[in-house]
């Protein structure tokens, strides 16, 4: 199940970076070991996505502008169509979020599962912090 | 060589550990992560979403190289990187600085403290 996640959460980077390093993040999600760590290597996956996506502008617009669209099977952008792709693009990093909040609760990812069993340096990772904020769903 | 490399400087924590992973040898994204954590004591974890968006920041400014994947290699998925002249001479340039600072801390942390 979180490998599956994983893998959707890889396939919604950019194209550039996912044909890049979309196989070799696959490749260190399969090796680590523990299902900590891969809740862990998840939470970075979706970190990730949003920093790809809203923190690297010029990787989007040129996402955008390539070949007159993206042909991905999230989204399908033209060229032109920047305003368009952001709002979508933003409505994906939402949706993957919202998507983790409703999931969380088979993931059991609440913050005493992960301040309980993760080390000092574990609870500083941003991905733990991110967790947190959807425990009050439970 | 001063002028080639300030516009580099500081480095982020991240771009400093991967660069320090990869002084000593070639190495593959997870191999990088393994080393991060040995150098920090486990106190600094880099996950793969961070690791290959600085990877690409670096090898787009020239200071990491790909080497692409190696035949014999237990996952073929894997890819190795390198560390170019140039992120050679960032990273010396890093530690001439990161050095200044400790011996400037040192200094003033053991002169007595002005009266006002």
């Amino acid at each position: 199940m979180l490998r599956y996640l994983y893998r959707f959460v890889v396939r919604a980077h950019p194209g550039s970076f996912r044909r890049r390093f979309g196989d070799e993040m696959l490749s260190i999600f399969d090796q680590s070991e523990g299902k900590l760590s891969h809740a862990s290597l998840l939470l970075d996956g979706v970190l990730s996505l949003f920093r790809q996506w809203a923190l690297r502008p010029d990787l989007e617009q040129e996402r955008c502008a390539v070949d007159g669209g993206w042909r991905s099977p999230f989204l399908q952008v033209r060229e032109g169509q920047t305003a368009r792709c952001r709002s979508r693009l933003w409505s994906l990093a939402i949706g993957v979020g919202l998507e983790w909040g409703l999931l969380d609760n088979g993931l059991r990812l609440e913050p005493s599962y992960l301040y309980g069993v993760a080390t000092a340096s574990d609870r500083s990772a941003a991905g733990v912090e991110f967790a947190t904020k959807f425990s009050w769903r439970r | 060589m001063k002028e080639e490399v300030s516009p580099f400087l500081p480095l982020s924590p991240a771009t400093l550990h991967i660069l320090l992973s990869l002084a000593g040898e070639e190495m593959h994204g997870y191999a990088i992560m393994q080393e991060v954590q040995r150098q920090s004591e486990g106190k600094y974890k880099l996950g793969p979403g961070t690791l290959y968006d600085n990877l690409q920041k670096l090898m787009d400014r020239g200071l990491v190289a790909e080497l692409g994947r190696r035949t014999g290699d237990d996952d073929p998925r894997r890819r190795y990187y390198k560390l170019s002249s140039l992120g050679r001479g960032v990273l010396t340039a890093e530690i001439a600085r990161l050095e200044d600072v400790v011996r400037e801390g040192k200094l003033r942390l053991q002169a007595k403290p002005r009266r006002a």
